[in-house]
């Protein structure tokens, strides 16, 4: 029979042999396909972490600069100033490609709604260093110097379409940002995905770096060398030869040029050095152990999948036992036996790896919507040859595994002598040893599986149930600004235009309640230091400006001292107020009221020591320490409450700033509660996908546990029915099981727990920001799905018991 | 059944009265709407000392009648006393009990437990017993049983290193072990070649003669005869019993000859 025929043949029997046992294939194709699935759409992510190349130019040579600054109190690293950057920029010899890059809000007054877009300032390398796709139009041209401001602009795809309606003549179309027009010279296509270390990948509109009005022509308003910025960095490509290390050679020689003017600029600082990083280094930063851990959970639960296919394979090879008994005793080789299980195997893990594929395509897609903006490159992940790859293989793998372990199992020469000498005794084919290994590795990976899952829970739990120290319902923050106000009027008449504005909004019939400040219930945190008088300074702490009114408005008790003088808020005074766990940071008794702090002004009276403010992203670095510092008159920050019901949107306030002075802008506007939901949205991403992972693990674990106790059970069947037979009452058989299966089970508890009890103390550094060991978590989970095991193991038993000995003898 | 006392203990041995009683046993199987009688209308009585055969073709219900004997099935219709006592409405626990006390079994294949030894094989039923013998007393029946069939000295040894017919007889010294009112004893040497059935049918012979109750099943005629009474089942029915072998096997007309010769 030729080869063709022969693999014909089989494969239609084991068609019509699957076709016989639909509850078979049924429970490996959904325990597989869905475990599978679950890997695969991780497998993308580790594999655009950490082996796609990105979509960049030349990434092995593409470095990120930034400065790393020595103060007195430690070294500082990740923000940069403009000066040390520009200064960079045009002295350095060791790129051939090269842009500074700093997104910033830009007010783009010449739009409906005046909206607030993410403008990202770069050099026109910028559009070759990061292969940006130009759907029209072009990018800009090379000649430009770094200092001019060019009145060209780039918009992407998403923004022509908001905002003007994706019109075919968008080109030479104008924007205007209030003081100048831009010139829409290109569109950016909607496949280009923005380097995440700028703004979480969000930008809108590019405008050259000059016309950055934070460093140029900005009038020396800001402190070039000490305002520094985490956004801004440079970006290129190493010429050919160039190391790494050249690199930060080059830039280091360049800094004497400056050394003198920084030091005077950057007064707390006492040096400063280059610090270059490869780009998928920074781009990526900490999320890629995430996807590792993730990897290493969804192979925990492939592993579990793996052993309760097992058990479903051991059973259906129980259930064949005749047939393959005959086939040996007709002369099967077990080569062909095998060939057979492998068929059948084979047929059954591709189809479930199929399955797999088209549910990781949709597993992807919603993880792209979930994950867009909170992790780097997520919309570059897709189903791709290396992913076929891995799931083609995978099916060929796994394939052979069942089949080998099946075929082992069915003991040639125990079935041959079984049929010649039928009846004698029972024929254990798999030993209670194996069995209670089985169970007990069963357990102690789905174990394992549940308490990390609730480890992470208990994260999450710590931090949604964290009281914040601050309303967030009904509550808005903005920040309003007339541009030039601050030069014509003084402190005192903005303060009291402040007073005026605040009254205004008092009056609208739908507003509550009206407090000075900036809301610190806010996605993105500034920091800063506190330097006492003997030149001691803190860590860098979160910050804010708020009014006297804040604290009373927004709930956060004030514990010792006073709120803001009005002095302090018209800047006739310097005040400070700290959190409690700030104020024993500064002073070990916690006592600091009445001590003076530099900080943004010099010589800061402590006034007022607040509850502590805990940011939900922040809670891990910082323990609630937080700087209030007095919410003075440059712009108009106020938090407004409405009545429940009520929506204050950005028109209305802009209107109603604009009765009291027609050149009102608004720079910010937030809904703290909207805000409150950004800000713990991955919280409540991690505690669904937490309880679906414990869930899923607690129904793998319970089917495994079931189907080895199933098989093992109908393996042990006819000696149930000899001891029922000899009067083995209820109590002695659920001894056995005791024996036999509980003990392993619990055993295989004990060892999850002591495993998890050494990871978490050997690793709690690393673990720790996203797990927490909480007993009033982890016990009832263990409880609970200890509980289900043992039920699981129970139930196959008490069909036997339940039913008459004969059928036990007669093994039905 | 609602009594404050095991109802498995509440009873008398009696010369005169059955160990086992069986009045208008029927047993039908129910499967994919065909109904099956296995077994209509069974008068049975078993006196202690009796050794009984219940013979007849392959499917008559033969193993049907010794599975009910031994409360390892239910009738479907009839009364089943043993020992005096009622069993119908009797709970699992309750029946195992009274398996446990009562009745020895003594089945085709063994079925002895490959993974325990042949002393464990023999004490497992003792060690069901409510009340808890010693591991002295469990010692002594054990060794008691194992030297009635002559295989005291492989009580260490496994099931799979006997013979089938060293196996049989360690299942026979099992049934003995627990000091049973009956002997059920299911086609015993049914796996057996002729030596070794010849062997454990004189080991039955010689128990009954030492007073064992036993009720043997089996389709050799020949070793029907060995029993004091013989009963032969046709079609679930009892259509003949008696009390001699001559007799059966010198009546031509005799349905056991007549259903031996339709086998053959």
């Amino acid at each position: 029979m030729s080869a063709f025929i022969k693999t014909k043949t089989q494969v239609n029997l084991a068609f019509r042999s699957l076709k016989n046992a639909p509850g078979f294939v049924a429970s490996v194709m959904v325990t597989m396909s869905l475990t599978l699935a679950t890997l695969f759409v991780v497998f993308s992510l580790v594999n655009t972490y950490f082996i796609k190349p990105l979509n960049v130019l030349d990434e092995q040579k593409l470095f990120v600069v930034e400065q790393e600054v020595d103060t007195p109190v430690g070294t500082h690293s990740g923000y940069q100033s403009y000066k040390s950057i520009v200064h960079w920029y045009k002295t350095q010899s060791s790129f051939d490609k090269l842009t500074p890059v700093n997104p910033n809000n830009v007010i783009l007054t010449s739009l409906p709604g005046e909206p607030k877009v993410v403008a990202t300032f770069a050099m026109p390398d910028y559009f070759d260093l990061f292969k940006v796709p130009m759907l029209l139009g072009q990018s800009f041209a090379d000649d430009l110097p770094l200092e001019q401001a060019s009145d060209n602009v780039v918009i992407s795809e998403a923004f022509w379409k908001k905002y003007f309606d994706s019109t075919p003549d968008i080109i030479g179309k104008t924007i205007n940002d209030g003081e100048r027009a831009f010139n829409i010279i290109g569109v950016v296509a909607k496949s280009f995905e923005p380097p995440y270390m700028f703004y979480s990948g969000k930008t809108d509109i590019w405008l050259h770096f000059g016309s950055d009005q934070r460093f140029f022509n900005n009038g020396e308003r800001d402190n070039p060398w000490d305002n520094t910025y985490k956004s801004l960095k440079l970006v290129g490509t190493a010429k050919p030869g160039t190391t790494k290390e050249n690199i930060r050679k080059n830039l280091d020689d360049r800094i004497e040029d400056i050394r003198a003017e920084w030091l005077e600029g950057y007064e707390t600082s006492t040096d400063f050095r280059p610090l270059v990083t490869p780009y998928r280094t920074i781009e990526l930063g900490d999320k890629g152990h995430l996807s590792l851990f993730l990897l290493a959970g969804t192979l925990g639960l492939l592993l579990i999948a793996i052993v309760n296919v097992c058990n479903l394979f051991f059973s259906r090879a129980l259930a064949q036992h005749k047939t393959l008994a005959l086939q040996a005793v007709l002369g099967a080789k077990r080569r062909l036996l095998f060939s057979a299980i492998l068929t059948q195997t084979l047929i059954l893990m591709v189809s479930s790896v199929a399955v797999a594929l088209f549910l990781s395509a949709w597993g992807i897609k919603l993880f792209k919507q979930l994950a867009t903006g909170k992790l780097p490159l997520v919309q570059s992940l897709t189903i791709d040859i290396n992913l076929l790859a891995v799931a083609i293989g995978l099916s060929l793998l796994l394939a052979y595994l069942f089949a080998l372990v099946t075929s082992r199992l069915v003991d040639y020469k125990a079935l041959k002598n079984q049929l010649q000498s039928s009846g004698k005794g029972s024929v254990n084919q798999v030993s209670a040893r194996t069995v209670k290994i089985l169970i007990t590795a069963q357990m102690t990976f789905a174990s394992l599986l549940i308490i990390f899952a609730c480890l992470a829970l208990t994260k999450t739990h710590q931090t949604l149930e964290r009281p914040m120290g601050s309303k967030v319902d009904n509550m808005y923050s903005f920040i309003a600004f007339i541009r030039g106000e601050n030069d014509i009027l003084s402190m005192t008449e903005r303060f009291d235009k402040n007073q005026k504005v605040k009254e205004a909004f008092r009056q609208l019939p739908q507003i509550k309640k009206v407090s000075t400040g900036n809301s610190p219930v806010s996605l993105r945190v500034t920091k800063s230091t506190l330097t006492d008088m003997n030149a001691k300074t803190t860590d860098f702490v979160p910050q804010g400006w708020v009014g006297s009114d804040y604290f009373e408005h927004t709930g956060l008790k004030v514990l010792k001292g006073r709120t803001f003088s009005d002095e302090a808020l018209r800047g006739e005074k310097n005040e400070v107020m700290v959190t409690q766990s700030l104020a024993y940071l500064l002073d070990p008794s916690g006592d600091v009221l009445g001590k003076i702090y530099n900080g943004h002004e010099e010589k800061n009276e402590v006034v007022g020591i607040t509850e502590d403010f805990n940011h939900p992203n922040y809670f891990d670095q910082d323990k609630g320490k937080h700087i209030w510092w007095p919410s003075r008159p440059f712009s108009y920050n106020l938090i407004v409450e409405t009545k429940p019901g009520y929506t204050l949107s950005q028109e209305k306030i802009l209107q109603t700033l604009r009765k009291e002075d027609a050149r009102f802008n608004i720079w910010e506007y937030r809904s703290l509660e909207q805000e409150f939901e950004r800000i713990i949205y991955m919280d409540i991403i991690t505690l669904y996908l937490s309880y679906i992972l414990a869930a899923f693990t607690l129904l793998l674990a319970s089917v495994g546990i079931y189907g080895v106790l199933s098989y093992n059970l109908g393996l042990r069947r006819f000696e149930f029915g000899i001891r029922m037979a000899l009067g083995a009452k209820k109590a002695k058989l659920y001894k056995l099981l005791v024996k036999d299966a509980i003990v392993p089970l619990l055993l295989g508890v004990i060892l999850a727990n002591l495993i998890t009890l050494v990871i978490y103390n050997q690793f709690y550094e690393s673990l720790s920001p996203w797990l927490t060991f909480d007993i009033s978590f982890v016990l009832p989970a263990i409880l609970i799905s200890t509980g289900i095991a043992i039920y699981a193991s129970i139930r196959p038993m008490q069909k036997i018991i339940k039913a008459k000995p004969m059928k036990a003898l007669r093994n039905e | 059944m609602n009594t404050t006392t095991s109802p498995v203990k509440a009873v008398k041995k009696s010369k005169q009265e059955p160990i086992i009683s069986l009045k208008n046993i029927a047993k039908t199987y129910h499967s994919s709407n065909i109904e099956i009688k296995a077994l209509s209308d069974i008068n049975l009585d078993i006196m202690p000392g009796d050794y009984l055969s219940i013979s007849g073709p392959s499917g008559c219900g033969k193993s049907t009648l010794l599975s009910l004997l031994g409360l390892l099935d239910s009738p479907t219709n009839g009364e089943y006393f043993i020992q005096n006592v009622d069993t119908h409405n009797l709970s699992m626990d309750q029946q195992a009990e009274l398996r446990n006390l009562h009745i020895g079994f003594v089945f085709q294949s063994f079925n002895l437990i490959d993974e325990l030894s042949i002393f464990d094989n023999v004490a497992l039923p003792l060690t069901y017993r409510e009340e808890t013998l010693t591991q002295s007393e469990i010692e002594q029946r054990v060794t008691q049983a194992l030297a009635q069939v002559e295989m005291e000295h492989r009580k260490s040894h496994k099931p799979n290193q006997l013979s089938g017919g060293q196996q049989q007889r360690v299942a026979i010294a099992r049934a003995l072990a627990g000091q049973p009112s009956i002997l059920l004893v299911d086609e015993p040497t049914g796996n057996l070649d002729s030596k070794n059935g010849d062997a454990v049918m004189d080991i039955l012979n010689n128990l009954n003669k030492q007073g064992t109750t036993i009720c043997m099943v089996t389709h050799d005629v020949r070793y029907a005869g060995h029993a004091s009474k013989q009963i032969h089942l046709l079609d679930g029915k009892v259509i003949e019993s008696s009390l001699a072998q001559e007799d059966m096997m010198n009546n031509a007309n005799s349905p056991i000859n007549q259903s031996a010769q339709a086998a053959v």
